[in-house]
């Protein structure tokens, strides 16, 4: 047995619209040890909340996995027991809503932090007891253990213990998101999903909530898959990155590898077109076209209709994935040639 | 980009206030008039040609401001001097040609623009409501030069696009076209680019400052991202329960920010660099409610550096500390000496 909490690997998610396919995501791999955080970055519509989603089988109605798709979580192929051949169609798998077991490792293994917390608490029951339905879903607890659980949690959280039996509505934003929080860690899952979890927030805020989650996942060993748009968060709390553009995974490595020893020209792109607060002012820049329609994507390398690198084998092929150093993946035709060449955020 | 507050003064804001009165209705003669003090009592000045970034967290004032300044809101005292004549008493015809003059760029490109208008109605209208060009094809020519300036391009292939036609990107650009085809003296941005994706929001910005150049058009940029405020902006204010904390030229106020307010936010921003050592400053607290302000500075129950009997007594006047860094801190002159750092924790 490998000592991976988790292993992705080859996880596609289509969803079938009316005459055709969204092909979301296609072959991802990404492996996570325990307590390891991954910043998962791209812009929107390039699949990263789909495949976080996809992880606790957390999809819309009309989404299918490839069969051979596989996500391992501590030996366990989540896969197998969540999903079914679908009969409609050929090398699909339909995911099984209410599959007890699935369920059981939702919330209890695998949390989520969800984007809008904002929206995610039920407005008419109190912040309490909703964390303490969750608890009780998983485990036999007295009212009162549960209750303590509630407490120490707040406490951890930095929420004052007296607003337990608040409602959602007399919370802050801020505090909704680390109720939110208090909530992902109720069960002392092994690993959280967290999706843009301070993207609505202020940065006083969001920086606090941020200090809050890299404490608490320290804490209890928790892994993290950091779901962004923002890089300047993986940066700062993420030891490993993956980056996604249109449905593939481009570029993978330790957050240090992609911002100093860039390998794929979207990553380059993206890294340039962000502005810091640190250093000398440095025109940014953008990013010709748009994303392709991932309905119909390009055939060969899909950033290739707007890679300044592109030569014509990238408009033909799909680009292999090359290991430019252990651990450091690009999926780019030139990744050799480009790595050294191409500057990141520097 | 120094150099641009040499020019000419372009709008001049006084003492502006805007309170919101919460007794309206049926609450009207319920007590105690209760007032939301959005804006209260800024004052700043633009230039010709020059970007001012307008920073804080929400609820800070930031787009009551900006509304001030185009006159969606009337303010509830000061003045908004536009070309020497006071913004509040202007009437009619020349609150129409105010109207002109000043242009509005908002964030959600996605509401801001009519559904069932065609890009060159959109940005026809305006040139109609306000009896510019004389001919339909004048109109049109007008429309495709904004479009071609916004960085559509071949403009005539977006002229009978609708909206949900367009990308966000675009979308941006149309509203930014509809906004320049008047040939404004000045423009307010609330917050334009928060709702684009990194690679568009970087052109879109570009978009912005290139204009500028070209037509020596002041913005208020609004914002709450600092590190967008530090790409467009020539100075910088940041804005605390409805004052101006601290504003000066922007790579002052980002580097040698002396308001602790200031100092906690820029130590919150993310940095894109994983070799980046983060220094948290922190603040206690959250933003008090704007109705139920504290005595004395604002920032006072938040601050890690506020005394007992003067911050909680006195409220600090905006003061000049070095030519062209105002801060409104009572302890400003010590601050810029040496810097407090005992209070900085490294994580």
């Amino acid at each position: 047995m490998d000592d991976n909490l988790l292993t992705v690997k080859n996880l596609s998610v289509h969803y079938k619209i009316r005459n055709g396919w969204v092909y979301a995501v296609d072959g991802v791999n990404f492996t996570l040890k325990r307590g390891e955080t991954m910043g998962l970055v791209g812009e929107s519509g390039c699949g990263k909340t789909t495949t976080g989603y996809a992880v606790t089988q957390l999809l819309a109605d009309n989404a299918y996995l490839k069969s051979n798709s596989k996500v391992v979580f501590d030996g366990t192929d989540l896969i197998k027991i969540g999903t079914y051949p679908s009969k409609q169609y050929k090398g699909y798998r339909k995911i099984d809503e209410y599959n007890p077991k699935m369920r059981s490792y939702r919330w209890k293994r695998i949390s989520m932090i969800f984007q809008g917390a904002m929206n995610a608490f039920n407005p008419v029951y109190t912040v309490g007891d909703q964390i303490k339905e969750a608890i009780l879903q998983h485990e036999d607890l007295t009212e009162e253990e549960v209750r303590k659980r509630i407490e120490m949690l707040f406490d951890l959280v930095g929420i004052p213990k007296d607003r337990i039996d608040n409602y959602p509505h007399e919370y802050s934003g801020g505090m909704k998101q680390r109720a939110m929080i208090a909530m992902s860690l109720a069960l002392s899952p092994d690993l959280i999903i967290a999706d843009e979890p301070t993207t609505a927030l202020d940065v006083v805020t969001q920086d606090r909530i941020l200090g809050k989650i890299s404490e608490l996942q320290r804490r209890e060993n928790v892994a993290m898959i950091l779901i962004t748009h923002d890089v300047s968060v993986v940066a700062e709390m993420a030891e490993k990155m993956a980056v996604m553009y249109a449905g593939h995974l481009v570029e993978k490595g330790t957050a240090r590898e992609i911002f100093k020893e860039t390998a794929h020209p979207y990553t380059e792109a993206l890294l340039k077109a962000f502005p810091s607060i640190k250093g000398e002012k440095k025109r940014l820049r953008s990013i010709p076209g748009s994303p392709p329609d991932l309905a119909n994507p390009p055939k060969g390398c899909r950033f290739a209709p707007r890679c300044p690198y592109a030569k014509d084998i990238c408009l033909e092929k799909e680009p292999p994935v090359v290991e430019i150093s252990p651990g450091h993946l690009s999926k780019c035709h030139f990744a050799e040639e480009l790595y050294g060449e191409l500057s990141g955020g520097e | 980009m120094a150099g641009y507050t040499d020019g000419k003064v372009v709008v001049k804001v006084r003492k502006l206030k805007k309170y919101f009165d919460l007794h309206v209705g049926m609450f009207k003669f319920s007590g105690e008039p209760l007032y939301v003090k959005a804006v209260d009592g800024i004052s700043f000045d633009l230039h010709e040609g020059e970007i001012i970034g307008l920073v804080g967290e929400s609820g800070c004032g930031k787009s009551t401001t900006g509304r001030l300044l185009t006159r969606l809101e009337d303010p509830t005292s000061g003045t908004v001097l536009f070309e020497g004549r006071d913004i509040a008493k202007l009437s009619g015809k020349e609150l129409k040609s105010y109207r002109r003059h000043v242009q509005m760029i908002f964030q959600d490109p996605y509401e801001s623009l009519n559904p069932r208008f065609t890009v060159q109605k959109t940005i026809m209208e305006p040139l109609i409501i306000h009896g510019i060009g004389e001919t339909y094809d004048e109109r049109v020519e007008m429309v495709i030069k904004a479009l071609e300036d916004a960085g559509l391009r071949p403009a005539e292939e977006y002229l009978s696009r609708y909206p949900h036609q367009m990308s966000g990107g675009q979308r941006q650009r149309v509203a930014i076209a509809r906004a320049m085809v008047l040939r404004p003296k000045f423009i307010v941005a609330d917050e334009p680019v928060s709702m684009l994706d990194v690679s568009i929001r970087a052109g879109v910005m570009n978009l912005m400052l290139d204009l500028r150049e070209k037509y020596k058009i002041p913005y208020i940029f609004i914002t709450h991202d600092i590190a967008v405020a530090r790409y467009m902006s020539d100075r910088i204010a940041v804005m605390y329960l409805g004052k101006i904390v601290e504003i000066g030229e922007t790579d002052e106020v980002i580097f040698n920010h002396v308001h602790p307010y200031t100092r906690a936010l820029i130590s919150a921003v993310p940095v894109p660099d994983p070799d980046h050592k983060h220094g948290r400053v922190e603040i206690k607290g959250e933003i008090p409610s704007p109705i139920n302000l504290p005595k004395g500075c604002r920032f006072w129950p938040r601050c890690p550096y506020a005394q007992k009997g003067i911050c909680d007594k006195k409220e600090p006047p905006l003061k000049e500390i070095s030519p062209g860094h105002f801060v409104a801190c009572h302890f400003a002159e010590k601050f810029m000496e040496e810097e407090p750092t005992e209070k900085t924790v490294e994580v």
